[in-house]
């Protein structure tokens, strides 16, 4: 690539101005030119469905785009029905990847729009739409010495690539100072999409074991005996201190990163004890829509003022007035759009249409929109 | 609560004797058509609503992706500024743009019409227009100034936008003379008009707003205004070197003909004869029904071609839009088909006409409103509203 990219070129402010107001990037999409340098999408090279339900997706990122720290995700934005929907994945790629691709693997939910539209349409040359990387957790610039991974379904993805950087790194392993420990649970161990890529990590010296937590079935042992695979032999079931102990007997003192269920996350503030767990560094699952709650009403917290209130079903902007605030408004019946802010988390229903929706990081009108169970609102 | 019906109806006082005696009775819309009417514009939302998809999103991303081409080839065209009809095709390309971008694109976007899809390119709290009004203010100012409060007097501020007189309910004094002259004036500067709205200088003058809710614009519109005048009148011209003259009065041109073109097809969506006022306490405690029917009698359309709909960014189906600001404006023909039904069935008019003609129209009521004349037939009220009231119950 030679400099300046394009996308430095973009962000001069004589091209600014030349095209004002409109940005750079809308001109380049709106024009539909597929140009590697466009900031704001990657194009799919490669799709892989290597399990049941994951689809595995290399990207090219555009000049200027910068792979997220490991543990952290790509935003990435899919139109399905005209719709766009955006998730957060983290791709498992070594920080030390250099060719400009990423690679992410998305797990199908039942009736989730994005997975089964990637599931079902997934091709190369498709373009996507890239926000910017977010991550609550990722891997420190100085590495810990021990490290202890733990996780369960989609958290295998900032994992692998949290393990893979650090066996890199010549981080474990024969001679090496630190000690690298990961435990991934899964239903069965042949639903765990990359396993080449933990058997790698395995003889690269990371002490990984993939915890099968479904009963096991006399007919699946096979699979398990078979050499070839990451856990012939060890851990099964729920988490336990057992586990880590066998494991990571050193964990006492590792940094722990965890990615998974609520389930996984009960367990292991079990094994560690409270006081520990308080330090464990959790990347939270971004990537599906909650549950929608049943009945209307709930506690909304008014994130930017740090106001909680109790709302039984009226809509955000009485509730937020009722609980003191003064949020930004105009008609007050949802035409002038004066009103909108992020509803960062939890469902609302559109008292026009009485439809739900959960997306996480969404604008909603506070006017016409009513919690439905606990809601956080950007106000 | 309970809902009880008074058989009063609310009618124009002072205008009532001057004309009774030209004007045709005005139509009595009951209480309960005004209800019916309502719930029947809910349905036709709901089910627009329910269909939005895919057709939309390709539609509005045409229209952009033909605004940006005709943008840049305007561009392009003033480095041969030099050759009268390369300058003048790039005139006439970048006033297309320009018109593109403010109505059908700008306008709409703003409106939230496209939020459904959750784009950012195209959502309303982040999109910024081709003009140096900067969205927010427009938001404020049209969104909801004018949207919620249509034709209401003293309280929609489109009604003249504080310099003309629109409406015979506004008084007569000698200042008023000037009309069609401010008119003319607010045409060629339509854009600056438009930044100025949410000031509400007359309120400033009379004392009614305070310096701190001013001072809050100021640094909208300089920072608006700053990029768009620079890449109009600076940036691009010396891009073109020599021919610095040429492309800026090129693209002085093309602002000037999106200026008249806006200014055109805005009065004629509330204005003409037909077109109906409302005051302040007729519109108190409005139901949603009410609300709907305002909006039904305060607006008129342009009738025309597909292409003269899309050059007015739909604007010609003022009526519909006003009943539905927020669903996506091209959507709005089919809709007129079921609202112009409605009308008839309920004995409402449903004001529309060829563009001239509601020019000619609008222009011939800025000079008669010059002039400290009584109201023609044509300008009294076509319809009553009977209203229904709440009454606690006992
Ligand atoms: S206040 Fe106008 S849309 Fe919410």
């Amino acid at each position: 690539m030679t400099a300046p990219t394009i996308s430095r070129l973009f962000s001069r402010g004589i091209t600014r101005t030349l095209l004002t107001p409109h940005p750079v990037e809308h001109y380049v999409r709106s024009l539909g030119v597929t140009w590697s340098d466009d900031p704001t999408g990657a194009t799919v090279v490669a799709v892989d469905r290597p399990v049941a339900d994951v689809t595995v997706i290399t990207l090219r990122l555009p000049a200027g785009v910068d792979r997220p720290a490991p543990g952290a995700a790509l935003e990435i934005g899919v139109v399905v029905d005209g719709v766009v929907h955006r998730r957060h994945y983290s791709p498992v790629d070594s920080a030390s990847r250099s060719d400009g691709l990423a690679t992410i693997a998305v797990r199908r939910h039942p009736g989730g729009v994005v997975s089964e539209h990637l599931w079902s349409e997934a091709s190369p040359g498709m373009r996507l739409l890239l926000g910017n990387p977010v991550g609550e957790v990722t891997l420190p610039e100085a590495r810990p010495t021990d490290v202890l991974l733990v996780s369960g379904g989609s958290g295998i993805t900032p994992m692998l690539s949290i393990a893979s950087t650090l066996a890199g790194e010549g981080h474990c392993g024969d001679g090496s100072a630190g000690r690298v420990a990961w435990l991934h649970y899964a239903r069965r161990v042949e639903d765990v999409p990359f396993r080449d890529r933990i058997r790698e990590l395995s003889r690269a010296g990371v002490e990984v074991r993939v915890v099968p937590t479904a009963d096991v079935n006399p007919s699946d042992s096979s699979d398990l005996s078979d050499s070839s695979d990451p856990s012939p032999r060890g851990p099964a079931g729920h988490l336990t201190a057992g586990h880590l102990d066998e494991v990571a007997p050193w964990h006492a003192d590792a940094t722990v990163f965890l990615c998974g269920p609520e389930g996984l996350a009960d367990g292991l503030a079990d094994a560690l004890g409270a006081e520990r767990y308080a330090d464990v560094l959790r990347e939270r699952f971004t990537a599906s829509n909650g549950p929608v709650p049943e009945g209307d009403g709930g506690t909304v917290t008014h994130v930017k003022s740090g106001v909680s209130a109790h709302n039984a079903g009226t809509t955000l902007l009485e509730g937020a007035e009722a609980a003191g605030l003064s949020p930004k408004h105009g008609c007050r019946m949802g035409i002038c759009h004066t009103c909108t802010a992020v509803r960062v988390s939890g469902a609302t229903r559109d008292l026009r249409t009485g439809e739900v929706d959960t997306e996480p990081g969404c604008l909603v009108q506070i006017c016409v929109s009513a919690p439905v169970g606990d809601v956080e609102i950007d106000i | 609560m309970t809902l009880l019906q008074l058989p009063t109806i609310r009618s124009k006082k002072p205008k009532a004797e001057k004309t009774a005696a030209t004007a045709p009775d005005p139509v009595v819309l009951s209480a309960e058509s005004v209800e019916i009417i309502g719930r029947e514009l809910d349905a036709i939302r709901d089910r627009v609503v329910a269909d939005l998809g895919t057709a939309d999103r390709d539609y509005i991303l045409r229209v952009v992706r033909t605004q940006r081409r005709l943008e840049l080839t305007g561009r392009a065209l003033m480095f041969l500024g030099f050759l009268p009809p390369a300058w003048l095709a790039g005139v006439a390309a970048l006033s297309a743009s320009k018109i593109l971008d403010n109505m059908e694109i700008g306008h709409n976007v703003m409106h939230g019409q496209y939020d459904w899809m959750r784009d950012d390119m195209l959502h309303s709290s982040s999109f910024e227009w081709d003009n140096v009004c900067p969205s927010d203010q427009w938001r404020h100012s049209h969104n909801y100034m004018h949207h919620t409060h249509t034709n209401i007097l003293d309280l929609d501020r489109d009604i003249g936008y504080g310099i003309l007189r629109m409406e015979y309910e506004q008084p007569w004094n000698p200042l008023r003379l000037g009309n069609p002259l401010y008119a003319f004036g607010l045409m060629m500067a339509f854009e600056w008009g438009v930044m100025l709205h949410d000031l509400e200088y007359d309120n400033v003058l009379k004392g009614k707003r305070k310096w701190s809710d001013v001072k809050g614009l100021l640094a909208g519109w300089w920072g608006k205004m700053r990029g768009q005048v620079a890449k109009d009148y600076i940036v691009h011209p010396a891009l073109t070197g020599p021919l610095f003259p040429l492309t800026f009065a090129g693209n002085l041109t093309a602002n000037l003909v999106r200026n008249v073109w806006a200014f055109s097809v805005i009065f004629c969506g509330h204005f003409p004869s037909g077109a109906q006022v409302f005051t302040q306490e007729e519109t108190a405690e409005e139901t949603r029904g009410e609300w709907y029917v305002r909006q039904m009698l305060g607006s008129a359309n342009i009738s025309g071609s597909p292409f003269m709909h899309l050059a007015t960014g739909n604007l010609s189906h003022q009526i519909e839009h006003h009943l539905f600001p927020d669903l996506p404006a091209h959507r709005y023909p089919e809709i007129a088909e079921e609202v112009r039904a409605l009308c008839e069935e309920h004995g409402l008019p449903y004001t529309t006409g060829p563009l001239w003609k509601q020019v000619a129209n609008v222009w011939s009521k800025m000079f008669r409103l010059a002039l400290p004349l009584p109201p023609t037939p044509a300008d009294t009220p076509a319809v009553l509203i009977e209203r229904r009231k709440m009454t606690p119950a006992a």
